[in-house]
């Protein structure tokens, strides 16, 4: 009796897995048309995390590239077609999108809305095929070089986060202590504010590195009390690991002014720091809602798809792309390699997020701003 | 310093507590119970639901939920070890099977409550913390000092003042003579089970208070908890707390000089150095 018990039980765990694995191996749906490449429709790739953990920012910036496909079907007599896959920010599923986009699909264009590590991936496979590749999220530092002549990207590279923090930090403070988590992430920009505060003649007090798996911080944080630093560095890599920090920072009354990253826009971090999160200084992009055009395109976007845009300052970066390449693609007609050198000599384009130009290695010229949490909400500083 | 030693003591009651029944458990049984750690955590789990989705206070939540895994882990003995042991399975076999469950448990954490992590508080605010003579103690910290130091006492007198906590004692120290002068094995063991994963969901609700909640804790913790059981002596339940408390201090002043970095390399370099050097712990 206990023995078919148990055999049953065993079953049943194997059974549940069995049929877990199936559910997430079914194809991820895709907005592709089955379509054949005639002269009429214009395919235009599209990868982002349509799903995931990051699901609710790739969904977004899909929705916003859409809002103005809606209302601008046609690019240059032709009718255009986005052709979306989901990568889950998953660099190998990343480069699987591209090459059916590129041979399937036939795609001159990539709208290719993922993580730094997808951009990277594809970035190659682009350039082998003459495909442009153009990012509206990924900022790591390591894509200014490694996007090739075909890489483009309104999104702000880290680098830029990096000055304009050590800007601010060096017209207030002398003395900085940095805590920060060992990731490729948080190193290079640890290394950053390191590089750039020797030359604006900062003395960083106190530097530590802590593994992903770090959860009680208490004694990093007392020693760096005692290090006496003006304003403290927080470079968790993680929503929850960096809302310990502040949350443990709050508690130990350690009253140093923060500086974090975009981790701590994530929910995560606010419901792990709660209130002791207030008064945390970031620099990221940020949609001005203060702009008409702005609020024009977040009222369109509610009324199309029902709600508010969760990802704001990716949802305007990436409905920008989308008109830039429409401009492109008017002027030189839609061949990759037309519309690259277009893109490196085009006119300033005033866009809802700023100002845009390409600079010889395909990064964008829009500025990330200083924000400042209040209340579970970030806001511009002025 | 002083500081940073109140620091290593506190984590180290919480190993302590959490080590107890590892170690009251290995000397009854002889193996190791590694889905202990997942299930500690699972019970940490269910004091969040009773504290946010019931509504009770926190520590009513703890003890509800430590008792509700008392009897859980009495289950666990009598469904797969049990079995096991009167098949005379090898202990290797038993902990293979107990890191199975414990792989089972954490999924099924992962499954019911999500990866990313819960956190858990006693007041809706924070709090910051108070001072005295220059230490710095915050409010969890307190509370975590002040139930460690209950459960311990509480613990103390169970164990040498009633009869089924001389009884554990008699089947830990040996097994078969316990039972030629009348000491029933199978309810035995029910005591130790339950206590030990009572201590163990206690122990995992305090340290939620201070990190949280993810189903890889169970992982990490049990991995320190055999640490702690092996500076202290395998299966002595006075050296597991005593294990516990200098893994939590050394840890701890390890950070202060060396950087957090360090902290698991010195938990395991620790743990190496007594294997070679003196694999019957502290008190030989």
């Amino acid at each position: 009796m206990k023995k078919k018990f148990l055999g049953m039980l065993v079953l049943m765990i194997v059974m549940s897995f069995v049929l877990f694995s199936c559910l997430q191996a079914q194809p991820q749906n895709t907005d592709e048309q089955a379509t054949s490449n005639t002269q009429e429709i214009l395919n235009i790739g599209f990868i982002g995390p349509l799903t995931g953990n990051l699901a609710s920012l790739g969904v977004d910036m899909r929705n916003a590239v859409l809002l103005f496909l809606d209302e601008n079907p046609v690019f240059a007599g032709r009718k255009v077609e986005l052709v979306a896959e989901d990568d889950m920010c998953d660099p190998s599923k990343a480069v699987t999108a591209a090459n059916k986009l590129i041979s399937s699909d036939k795609v001159q264009v990539i709208l290719l809305h993922s993580c730094s590590g997808s951009y990277l991936a594809v970035a190659p496979i682009a350039n082998a095929n003459k495909v442009v590749i153009f990012s509206s999220v990924s900022t790591s530092p390591e894509i200014t070089l490694a996007g090739g002549d075909f890489g483009f990207r309104n999104a702000p590279s880290d680098e830029l986060a990096s000055t304009v923090l050590i800007d601010y930090i060096s017209t207030k403070y002398k003395k900085i202590a940095i805590l920060s988590e060992n990731t490729d992430f948080a190193q290079a920009y640890r290394q950053k504010i390191i590089d750039k505060s020797k030359v604006k003649g900062l003395e960083v007090v106190f530097d530590e590195v802590f593994n992903p798996d770090t959860t009680d911080f208490k004694t990093s944080l007392t020693k760096m009390k005692e290090s006496e630093p003006e304003v403290f560095l927080n470079f968790a890599n993680g929503g929850v690991t960096g809302g310990l920090i502040t949350k443990q920072k709050y508690e130990l009354a350690i009253n140093v002014p923060e500086i974090g990253t975009d981790i701590m826009t994530s929910k995560e971090y606010l419901d792990t720091a709660k209130e002791a999160s207030n008064g945390e200084i970031i620099a990221m992009t940020s949609a001005d809602e203060s702009k008409v055009s702005v609020q024009d395109f977040l009222n369109k976007f509610k009324v199309k798809f029902g709600q508010e845009s969760t990802a704001k300052a990716y949802a305007v970066l990436a409905y920008d792309s989308i008109v830039i390449m429409k401009n492109a693609i008017e002027n030189v007609g839609y061949d990759a390699s037309e519309i690259k050198e277009w893109l490196y000599t085009m006119p300033e384009y005033d866009g809802l997020a700023g100002k845009t130009k390409f600079d010889s290695n395909g990064d964008g010229t829009i500025l990330p701003n200083l924000m400042v949490l209040k209340d579970g909400k970030f806001e511009i500083m002025k | 310093m002083i500081q940073v030693l109140l620091n290593g003591i506190i984590v180290g009651g919480l190993y302590a507590l959490i080590s107890v029944g590892f170690a009251l458990i290995f000397s009854s049984v002889r193996f190791y119970h590694l889905a202990y750690g997942s299930l500690a955590f699972f019970g940490a789990y269910i004091t969040y639901v009773f504290r946010y989705s019931v509504g009770l206070n926190f520590f009513l939540s703890m003890i509800l939920s430590s008792i509700i895994f008392g009897f859980v882990g009495i289950l666990f003995w009598k469904m797969f070890y049990s079995p096991l042991q009167k098949k005379k399975t090898s202990s290797v076999s038993m902990i293979v099977a107990s890191f199975g469950l414990l792989i089972v448990l954490q999924n099924v954490m992962s499954l019911i409550f999500g990866n990313g992590g819960k956190s858990i508080s006693i007041h809706d605010n924070l709090s910051q913390g108070y001072e005295f003579f220059n230490l710095f103690i915050t409010y969890n910290q307190l509370v975590i000092l002040a139930v460690t130091i209950i459960v311990g006492i509480l613990f103390e007198f169970m164990m040498n003042k009633m009869k089924f906590g001389m009884s554990i004692k008699a089947v830990g120290q040996n097994n078969d003579l316990a039972m030629t002068v009348g000491i029933n094995y199978e309810s035995v063991m029910n005591y130790v089970f339950f206590i030990a994963t009572f201590l163990s969901v206690i122990g995992a609700s305090l340290i939620s208070l201070e990190i949280g909640i993810r189903p890889i804790y169970g992982f990490h913790i049990i991995l320190k908890i055999i640490v702690a059981c092996v500076i202290g002596g395998m299966g002595k339940v006075k050296g597991a707390i005593a294990g516990a408390m200098m893994l939590g201090i050394i840890e701890n002043f390890g950070i202060y000089f060396f950087g957090s970095i360090w902290q698991d390399t010195i938990a395991f370099a620790l743990l190496t150095l007594f294997l070679v050097f003196r694999p019957k712990g502290v008190f030989e």
